[in-house]
């Protein structure tokens, strides 16, 4: 079976710095992985080669078997891939819905499409009129961060890359933001890039570590927090505190 | 019914639509043919780029105007000023000119300056049946009945200052020139009179109004060697020439002959050592020293005030504009079109600041004095004085006499 | 709602146009007719820019590019050929051709947005220049002479389609002038209500999200140029008709200007507002002008000064927002607690 995502020594140079190097990644369809590794490692470079918006300097990049390392960013998202960027990148001048409509209407139309918008606002949560109404800009990061899910998840992405979706969220939202993937998770092939470890156990099976652009180690959730090694390069004193 | 009070509902709500625009200019009323004035018509650039020229010629115009009302008025009439400021706008030109002739019933306008906005009035005032007086120096070849040129074309300044120039200078002459029209044509003049005098042209270059590094005009012109530059280069950033050419040494050693250096006054705004010694021709300049023009000069210090701008070749159009037309009134004894073309059918003689002028029935263009000169530490120094030049009538083509329905602008061929 | 093309407040506006369009020439002198129709044409010119600029958020410094053209296009086959329209078929042809091309190398070069502002302003100067050296005589085109700085003079007015000579009276010029006007804004309207209109929003708000969501800003961009540049066309072969008159300074840096204040007036995102502009600033240039009561380029540093400072937002959205204000004062007594995101807790 070909993998949902892969790369066969991907490189990413920014002049003389390599934010990605060599990197061979196998992304299983249906598959939650998260992606972990101190600032720097090179996680948010490589959601940029995958989603076509920084061309790798070498290597490739295949989706369901095929290569899209000199795609634009719009041809792989109509092959079906979606992300949520760090900073969460909405439409700020537009509203709740229209923001979610925008993401729907590329595959959708009539009244599907609006019943689709609907269904998802729901999801996180904009039941009202009024709600829905808000402009983006005038809600709280927490909440932006949710119209990105709902804008990725009215995609019905093949595989939606999750850039830190729970970061600057209290504990219930971020709680509620695992429930979120999960369901998502349910047609999605996911790969996310969280700092919150709390949230990545809550969530992943399999997970992979990136260190100076290179993988590090790929394992286990449980593996990894007993890895010394993983433990010197990244998780250090965050991890103690946690323990 | 219905539709009746459909249609006022429709009328009542395009006033109201419109009223917050148009309610200042519901209330002109026209002035022409009652009551004990006649409107006259100054559409010049008062603001914006070109305004060194539309001041000062907009500035003599109100003289001429003050001076004909404090006489009595024209045919026992005062005259009323209506101010346009074309604002160096040429779109607004022709939208004056429709306000002036339709709504303000002016019944003369002068001013259009620039070669540009003098094409886009023109034909308006023809349409509505304006007199068009045009007060400046320009390329030449205006030949409409419609329209009453008081200045000069290029052609009455540049055959005496060539003629002159090929007798006192040398045969040889390098012509450079803004790109646009009027220095295009001039330069056809240039080798027009090089062929008749037994010269040659042994250069011929033309710069975008806005270069400001002549540089290789210069190194062109040294190759060249001529007896003399012949230089329409206009404007601002020309200006850069005369100082790039003193710079460089040769004003000493080659003449400059100009037909537009002047007209912006750039002798006062250049240093003597940058101009000494350039030669130009024009109808007038203040320093022309006779009693007629020594008069002239001590009214308009009078009504314009001390810090009155210099009066040069192109601004004294605005002067003698309204008193030639106001000559012409006289003569159709009307203010009425019709009346004013007929009289104009004949010449008409007018003695102004800078002597005798006469606005020929053919042409419809002024035979008047022409004026060599030199510069001469920021003054102007009578070289000699050539009586009534004629315009040129292109070999006969401009003879509104027999052709009175030509609108063109006549071009002159080598 | 930003997205509702059309709504009360648009068809209003297209009403009162068509209103204008057509009550106009019996309750008007001829030279307001005159001056209407011209001031109408230069409307319909800035609407482009702000569909442009305000919808799809490319600042095009030189708009007057496809302006001038569409008026040298006009003037040129109208001279020509004696007939109108053609001329007019061709004004808006020749510069959408030209955006086609230069919106190619634009937007599918990726060029930035500051890069893209510079080169459409090069572009109108550089044909600026060019016209300006045209003065020779051996510079025509289908034997019309370009005219250099002077331009083309005496163009003939629009005439009857087919009839050549039947000119249209000048009454019947501004009705249609007002009319496309209507026509084009309600047309502008109601595609920004549609579904591509809508993703053409998106591309102003957030270009990267925009094609990560799939869709082609390269080509939403071009199809958004190209039609403004269409409408600047007409606008010109209008203009031109209506003054009869054409030169260089059609493409000169204070036709730019002169648009792009005008939709920053009116205010960004409103087409409504940037045709109120337009009009409300010509009739103050065209006062001020035979006032002499101030200097003209004094007024106009005042006016452009207080616009940015004091109505930031422009003359419509300023309306809107004093409008809003007031009805949410009077909404206060009755309003509900806000509730966002209403299954989940919000952030203390």
């Amino acid at each position: 079976m070909t993998a949902m995502i892969e790369t066969v020594g991907l490189t990413c140079r920014f002049g003389g710095v390599v934010a990605v190097d060599n990197v061979s990644l196998k992304i299983e369809e249906g598959e939650l992985r998260c992606l972990i590794g101190p600032n720097g490692a090179g996680k948010t470079s490589l959601f940029k080669c995958l989603s076509g918006q920084v061309q790798p300097s070498g290597g490739r990049v295949l989706m369901k078997g095929r290569e899209i390392s000199r795609f634009h960013p719009h041809e792989i998202a109509r092959m079906g891939m979606a992300i949520k960027m760090q900073v969460p990148s909405v439409f700020n001048g537009l509203s709740v819905h229209e923001n979610v409509w925008l993401a729907a209407a590329r595959l959708h139309r009539g009244k599907a499409l609006e019943a689709i918008v609907d269904e998802t606002l729901s999801a996180v949560g904009f039941r009202s009129a009024e709600a829905r109404e808000k402009r983006a800009d005038e809600l709280s990061h927490a909440h932006r961060q949710w119209i990105e899910l709902a804008m990725l998840a009215a995609c019905k992405p093949a595989i939606a890359l999750l850039d830190e979706p729970a970061a600057g969220m209290t504990q219930d939202e971020m709680l509620r933001t695992v429930e979120l993937i999960k369901t998502i998770n349910r047609s999605t092939t996911i790969l996310v890039v969280e700092h919150d470890l709390e949230f990545i156990s809550l969530l992943a099976r399999k997970v992979t570590v990136l260190h100076q652009g290179k993988i590090f180690v790929e394992d286990t959730m449980s593996n990894i927090s007993n890895n010394a090694a993983v433990r010197e390069i990244y998780l250090g004193k965050q991890w103690r505190m946690a323990q | 019914m219905m539709n009746i009070s459909r249609r006022n509902l429709i009328k009542t709500g395009a006033v109201g639509v419109l009223a917050a625009g148009v309610s200042p200019m519901l209330s002109a009323t026209s002035v022409f043919a009652q009551g004990e004035t006649v409107a006259v018509g100054s559409l010049h650039d008062l603001t914006g780029g070109t305004d060194v020229y539309g001041v000062p010629s907009h500035a003599c115009m109100k003289m001429a105007i003050a001076e004909i009302n404090a006489a009595g008025g024209l045919l026992g009439k005062q005259i009323e000023l209506k101010t346009y400021d074309g604002q160096s706008d040429i779109k607004k030109f022709p939208q004056y000119a429709q306000q002036a002739a339709l709504q303000d019933k002016v019944v003369m306008l002068q001013g259009a300056i620039t070669g540009a906005s003098r094409e886009a009035t023109r034909p308006v005032l023809r349409r509505y049946k304006v007199p068009f007086v045009y007060g400046t120096i320009y390329e030449g070849g205006l030949c409409e009945t419609n329209a009453i040129s008081v200045n000069t074309g290029s052609d009455q300044q540049a055959i005496p200052l060539l003629d002159w120039s090929f007798k006192n200078l040398g045969k040889k002459v390098f012509y450079i020139g803004a790109d646009y029209n009027a220095p295009r044509n001039i330069g056809i003049w240039t080798n027009h009179l090089a062929n008749q005098n037994g010269g040659t042209v042994v250069g011929e270059e033309y710069y975008p109004l806005d270069v400001t590094d002549f540089s290789t005009a210069i190194a062109k012109i040294q190759a060249a060697k001529p007896d003399y530059v012949h230089s329409c280069l206009v404007g601002g950033p020309h200006m850069a020439f005369y100082r790039q050419w003193a710079a460089a040494g040769m004003l000493k050693k080659i003449p400059i002959v100009s037909v537009v250096f002047g007209g912006g006054n750039e002798h006062m705004v250049l240093t003597p050592e940058e101009t000494d010694g350039i030669i130009v021709a024009y109808n007038y300049f203040e320093e022309i020293d006779t009693p007629a023009n020594r008069d002239f000069l001590a009214r308009a210090d009078k009504t314009m005030g001390a810090s009155r701008p210099y009066i040069n070749g192109i601004a004294i159009g605005g002067y003698t504009g309204p008193m030639i037309w106001a000559e012409a009134v006289k003569r159709a004894g009307s203010f009425d079109y019709a009346a004013l073309m007929d009289a104009l059918k004949t010449d008409i003689e007018w003695a102004g600041p800078s002597g005798k002028m006469v606005l020929e029935a053919k042409t419809r263009s002024t035979i008047q004095d022409m004026h060599i000169m030199q510069v001469e530490n920021r003054k102007w120094k009578l070289l000699e004085t050539q009586s009534q030049v004629r315009p040129f009538d292109f070999g006969g083509a401009c003879d509104l006499l027999a052709n009175p329905r030509n609108t063109e602008i006549l071009v002159p061929k080598v | 709602m930003n997205y509702a093309g059309m709504n009360a407040g648009s068809l209003t506006f297209t009403a009162s146009l068509v209103v204008v369009a057509l009550g106009g020439p019996s309750v008007l002198d001829t030279f307001q007719v005159l001056q209407l129709s011209a001031y109408s044409s230069l409307a319909l010119g800035v609407v482009g820019l702000a569909f442009v600029w305000g919808i799809l958020g490319i600042l095009s410094l030189g708009h007057a590019a496809f302006f001038g053209i569409g008026a040298y296009a006009y003037a040129i086959l109208s001279i020509a050929q004696g007939e109108s329209t053609f001329a007019v078929a061709a004004a808006i042809l020749a510069p959408s051709v030209l955006a086609v091309c230069l919106g190619y190398f634009l937007f599918y070069g990726r060029v930035g947005d500051v890069y893209l502002s510079v080169i459409t302003l090069c572009v109108s100067l550089i044909l600026f220049s060019f016209m300006n050296s045209t003065a020779d005589v051996s510079y025509t085109l289908l034997s019309v002479p370009l005219g250099g700085f002077n331009g083309i003079s005496a163009v003939p007015p629009l005439n009857w389609p087919g009839f050549v000579g039947d000119f249209l009276t000048p009454e019947a010029t501004f009705s249609l002038c007002f009319l496309l006007l209507a026509a084009v804004y309600l047309a502008l309207q109601f595609l920004r209500g549609t579904r591509l209109g809508r993703i053409m929003a998106s591309v102003r708000e957030n270009e990267r999200r925009c094609e990560l969501l799939g869709y082609d800003p390269r080509w939403l961009k071009l199809v958004g140029f190209v039609i403004s540049a269409a409408i600047a066309g007409l606008a010109g072969a209008l203009f031109t008709a209506n003054t009869g008159y054409v030169g260089p300074t059609v493409f000169d840096l204070g036709q730019s200007s002169q648009f792009i204040l005008w939709a920053i007036a009116g205010g960004m995102g409103t087409l409504s507002g940037a045709i109120i502009a337009s009009f409300m600033l010509q009739f103050l240039a065209s006062f001020i002008g035979t006032s002499q009561l101030f200097n003209t380029s004094l007024v106009f540093g005042t006016v452009i000064i207080f616009f940015v400072y004091a109505l930031p937002n422009g003359i419509v959205p300023s309306l809107q927002g004093l409008l809003r204000k007031l009805s949410r004062l009077a909404r206060r007594q009755r309003r509900r607690p806000e509730v966002i995101g209403d299954s989940i807790k919000s952030t203390p």
